[in-house]
């Protein structure tokens, strides 16, 4: 993780919010989806998944295998499109890894931030929806084209 | 106040966090700048005081007149804005976004937002004093001079 990845982190997880209030503000008495749920409505699930699978990619590779499932309930028990609430948690978490990252790549003892650094990142994987995290596993185990 | 300019203001509050992150590795949280201070501390502390304007000049006017202290008053302490302060911050844009993408999206089409009008106080009341003194000082507008 670097500076530049925790930035990039940032606006992905400030777009995710933007989504889930558009989605609640717009249909938030309509957790679930159906085939005949509104065409903006899809719109909103599938732009908040794409959004959750860069943020996914984002993530080092151990942290996303080891989410950290005790802190956040699991909102896609509940819901199609993330809430507003786990959306802000997300928000929340990635401000913190910001603070971590530049922290250990400024300070002489950096090597002792490298366990906050992950910690977050395990947080930001629980809050994710499983597919997202699953997509970016497959994405970054698939083989490499040469040339 | 609309989702673009909070987008703006969460930008500016990232690079506030890597910022303070960086001030607070280097020299701790309760430093205290003095005329013998290194450079570097002092170029630091000018760039956290910029990025508060900068903010603050985002924020609507009638906000900058009504600061909301939620967190309390961290100049009567410090002299630096501290990390916490500055993740509280991201945290409140991040709501910001949030109320203005849920109100733009309303489909009951309200026409005013007192949600994006608190998150707003309440982020005023998180900068320095000077820095919404710097933003409610009326600036001339430079004219250009035709050529």
């Amino acid at each position: 993780m670097n500076i530049t990845t925790a930035h990039t982190l940032l606006a992905a997880v400030t777009r995710l919010v933007e989504i889930a209030a558009i989605y609640q503000s717009c249909y938030g008495d309509s957790p679930r989806l159906k085939p005949g749920s509104p065409a903006q409505a899809w719109q909103l699930y599938q732009e908040s998944l794409d959004t959750q699978c860069a943020i996914a990619r984002l993530l080092e590779i151990a942290p996303r295998e080891q989410p950290n499932r005790g802190k956040y309930g699991a909102w896609w028990l509940r819901r199609d499109v993330i809430d507003s609430g786990s959306a802000h948690a997300l928000l929340e978490e990635a401000g913190h890894l910001l603070a971590s990252t530049v922290y250990a790549q400024a300070s002489a003892r950096g090597a002792d931030q490298g366990y906050a650094v992950y910690g977050v990142q395990a947080n930001m994987a629980a809050l994710l929806l499983p597919a997202s995290l699953q997509i970016a596993a497959d994405d970054s185990s698939a083989p490499r084209r040469a040339g | 106040m609309d989702a673009t300019t909070a987008r703006a203001l969460m930008n500016e509050a990232a690079r506030l966090i890597e910022l303070v992150a960086t001030f607070q590795s280097r020299y701790g949280r309760s430093y205290s700048l003095q005329l013998n201070s290194p450079k570097d501390a002092r170029a630091l502390h000018e760039d956290i005081l910029n990025a508060q304007n900068t903010i603050a000049a985002l924020l609507d006017a009638d906000t900058l007149e009504n600061p909301h202290h939620k967190l309390g008053q961290w100049w009567q302490r410090q002299e630096i804005i501290d990390l916490g302060m500055a993740q509280a911050l991201v945290n409140e844009a991040g709501h910001l976004i949030s109320c203005c993408a849920y109100f733009e999206a309303d489909p009951r089409g309200q026409s005013y937002s007192y949600a994006i009008r608190s998150a707003q106080s309440t982020i005023a009341g998180m900068l320095h004093p000077k820095s919404l003194e710097y933003a409610l000082t009326p600036r001339p507008v430079v004219a250009r001079q035709a050529s």
